[in-house]
């Protein structure tokens, strides 16, 4: 017997001459979900919007679910084929509504592939309707606000009956729009805002800034418990921790105190744009959201931005702290997020940090002071951990 | 003592670095001795003779009588479960301890017991006479340790002190076997805990002692192995191992502790002269030269603990978790002591082998990290 699913696509078609590519990209990572969650063999169809994938072997719900976590995905659906004939195409919609406990409303659309068909499409979704309310006593028929949508695709071959699907997240696959180096820290922001960016199909490598000594290495099992997640929407996951101590200690020794925490976030856009330009990443992403802490003020993000070799982006910057938490809740980092950890800021932070800083002591600070030693130090002691779109270690070499 | 010419380890309260001489010997027992000591056969039979010896051995080291009970267990934390679940049933007795003792104390008590009570403190933080008195002539059981592992506050009970009671009285030797004498006698014991790790034994080993004419419900039933109150195969190679590592303990106890007491001043004076305002709560005449606890007012305690650590040199801070993470520190807490100052604690530790060498350098490292410790006082400015 053959399974089948329906993954229909997001925003591909509003491309056009560049849609062989973001297919290719879609493909590619829809490919890594398949060897990792469903390692049988499967034969792909592509139609315009639609993806369908067949196998012998029947596909789990973690499969569906992961495949959802795709970029680009707009939905999932599982799909039966039945014979073009009311009869098979009723039972079989039938047999796949058996696990159907409540009562439920639903409706029926139909879309032909194949114009030779007798009926017109409303005319079989009616029809089909009819038998379904005939042969289940949990169902009835909503066609403004159904909670179940029955999908009947007719193609030359056969009839496709999908029952039900599974939202994705949507947007673009991940690298159609490049790469980028994403600021990662332990909070709710940072992992929001990546996935955010994730789903605008940029691939990103992630980088913690590890404050050891100044906090504990229990930090560590919490960034790679957030990667981890985040590893679900992504086609490969790449984190690095970079040991920020030394940094830290050095800046501190040197400034005014109430710019520490402005300086801090400074050294960490630069090696952001250090570790970019290995990468070949052209931007860098970070969770900031204006002026929710002091180093995220229009001035002082301003004058990071003028330090930043490349644009930052900070999808987050319009959202409220309720906003991020509720993203956060949907992608599974909230509860990994909300555990406590050390805050090396909140360590050297002064009592009244500067929240409008002298843009000439920031700029002379950085002139006087050197930190491009201790900057490629910091990059080469850094501790490198790749994901697979399951969410699991890879090997480094 | 210095574990390698990297490493300077002032963490003996929690474990005792490796000695070679009693790793050879435990390597030698393992190797000769495995035979299970209740098998009929003759080189099981001389293993079995062998550990009556060993049982009467270690009693004469805390003065205990021959007909008394010496059980081998697991650990001090199987010791103590032991007897406070092993003496009365399950909630039927009344059984004091102090809050501010070792949890494999506290949790088997407050479990088991019908009724608990907690025993109060002086302002030098030994236990209240009159409270203890009371708990005595109205408790079932009382647990008491000689030396507390966080505080090194000395407890001691003379038999002039209690002349009537009703209480058992079970002591946890753990801190003090080897470093303080003890006797049971002295010392009015019912039962007493030792801690096979705690003086430079290999891990898994404890000893209960028990007052003759005493049985306790055993934890583990089974083949009756060590009579009835503890089954599972007798431990032979690390009880011998246990026994040759107490052997070696030499009569200078009195002497070592005047000469760390020495050393422990030196060393609270010298860093107190590089922070002044560090606070050592619990030293005193009678402490244990050999545990020191500091309150370090600054950011959390594993800052510093970390810091020293990049330098080689290992302290305590009580918790495993860092500053957010932490729990709160019972002890700490019960003897008075706030949120933050639990928060600012480091432990330092000697072991009866440490040298002066080496606490100069912990002084050294100490020295050193205070510009950076610098960093994070508030209301600094460059």
């Amino acid at each position: 017997m053959s399974h089948h699913v329906l993954i229909s696509v997001d925003e591909l078609w509003l491309k056009g001459s560049n849609r062989p590519t973001y297919y290719r990209y879609i493909h590619n990572h829809i490919q890594d979900v398949l060897r990792l969650y469903h390692c049988q063999k499967t034969q792909w169809t592509n139609q315009t919007q639609r993806i369908y994938l067949t196998s012998d072997f029947p596909f789990h719900d973690e499969t569906l679910l992961a495949l959802s976590r795709v970029p680009g995905v707009h939905s999932v659906s599982k799909t039966f084929y039945a014979l073009k004939t009311i009869e098979d195409i009723a039972k079989v919609a039938v047999e796949n509504l058996r696990d159907l406990k409540e009562p439920t409303s639903f409706k029926v659309e139909t879309a032909r592939n194949d114009k030779s068909f007798p009926m017109t499409s409303m005319e079989l979704s009616r029809e089909i309707g009819h038998e379904l309310l005939e042969r289940s006593s949990l169902l009835r028929v909503d066609v403004k606000n159904p909670e179940l949508v029955i999908h009947i695709r007719i193609q030359p071959e056969g009839a496709y009956v999908s029952c039900g699907k599974l939202k994705g997240v949507g947007g673009l696959p991940i690298g159609s729009s490049g790469h980028g180096v994403t600021l990662l820290s332990g909070g709710f922001d940072s992992p929001v805002a990546s996935y955010l960016m994730s789903r605008r199909g940029l691939s990103q490598t992630l980088v913690f800034f590890h404050a050891y000594p100044f906090v504990g290495d229990e930090v560590k099992i919490k960034i790679i418990q957030l990667t981890k997640q985040l590893a679900l929407y992504n086609k490969k996951c790449e984190l690095l921790i970079v040991p920020f101590g030394e940094i830290q200690k050095a800046i501190a020794e040197t400034s005014k105190v109430d710019y520490r925490t402005l300086f801090f976030r400074r050294a960490m856009v630069d090696i952001a744009n250090l570790i970019a330009e290995e990468k070949n990443a052209k931007v860098i992403v970070t969770g900031d959201s204006l002026s929710q802490v002091s180093s995220q003020t229009i001035d002082n993000i301003a004058s990071i931005d003028h330090a930043s070799k490349r644009s930052i982006f900070r999808p987050l910057i319009g959202m409220s702290k309720r906003e991020i938490m509720s993203i956060a809740s949907e992608i599974g980092t909230h509860d990994i997020s909300i555990q406590p950890h050390d805050d090396a800021c909140a360590l050297f932070a002064p009592e009244n940090p500067v929240l409008r800083g002298d843009s000439h002591y920031s700029k002379i600070f950085f002139v006087n002071n050197q930190f491009d030693q201790l900057y490629s130090s910091a990059i080469k002691n850094a501790e490198c951990f790749t994901f697979n779109v399951k969410g699991q270690e890879l090997a480094s070499k | 003592m210095q574990i390698n010419t990297l490493m300077y380890y002032f963490d003996h309260a929690a474990g005792q670095p490796p000695n070679p001489e009693i790793c050879d010997f435990y390597r030698s027992q393992l190797l000769e001795n495995f035979a299970n000591p209740n098998a009929p056969y003759r080189m099981a039979r001389q293993l079995s003779n062998q550990l009556e010896i060993i049982r009467s051995d270690i009693k004469k080291m805390i003065e205990a009588d021959e007909a008394d009970s010496l059980i081998f267990t697991s650990s001090a934390t199987e010791s103590n479960n032991l007897l406070i679940k092993g003496l009365f049933e399950k909630n039927t007795a009344c059984m004091a301890v102090s809050l501010a003792e070792h949890p494999s104390l506290i949790k088997p008590l407050l479990d088991w017991s019908l009724e608990s009570r907690n025993l109060k403190h002086k302002a030098n933080y030994q236990l209240d006479e009159s409270d203890l008195k009371n708990a005595l002539d109205t408790c079932d059981l009382i647990c008491l340790s000689h030396i507390n592992n966080h505080t090194g506050i000395l407890q001691e009970l003379k038999v002039d002190d209690v002349l009537n009671k009703k209480a058992h009285i079970h002591w946890d030797l753990s801190q003090s076997f080897g470093k303080k004498s003890f006797s049971v006698k002295e010392s009015v014991a019912d039962s007493a805990t030792l801690s096979g790790h705690k003086f430079g034994v290999p891990k898994g080993i404890g000893v209960l002692w028990l007052r003759h004419g005493i049985t306790l419900n055993p934890l583990f039933q089974g083949g009756d192995q060590d009579t009835s109150m503890r089954s599972s195969t007798i431990n032979f190679p690390l009880i011998s191992t246990f026994h040759f590592a107490a052997m070696k303990i030499n009569e200078q106890l009195e002497d070592d502790w005047s000469f760390f007491k020495k050393i422990q001043k030196e060393m609270i004076q010298e860093l107190q002269a590089i922070q002044p305002e560090i606070r050592v709560p619990f030293e005193s005449e009678t402490s244990s030269p050999y545990i020191t606890t500091l309150i370090v007012p600054g950011p959390s305690s594993d800052v510093l603990m970390r810091l020293l650590d990049e330098q080689g040199v290992v302290v305590s801070t009580h918790s495993a978790c860092s500053s957010r993470i932490k729990k709160e520190n019972g002890v700490m807490a019960h003897l008075g002591f706030s949120k933050e100052e639990q928060q600012q604690i480091i432990r330092i530790s000697f072991s009866r082998q440490t040298t002066r060498e080496e606490v100069f350098f912990l002084i050294q490292k100490w020295k050193e990290i205070q510009s950076t410790l610098n960093l994070f006082k508030k209301g600094y400015k460059k």
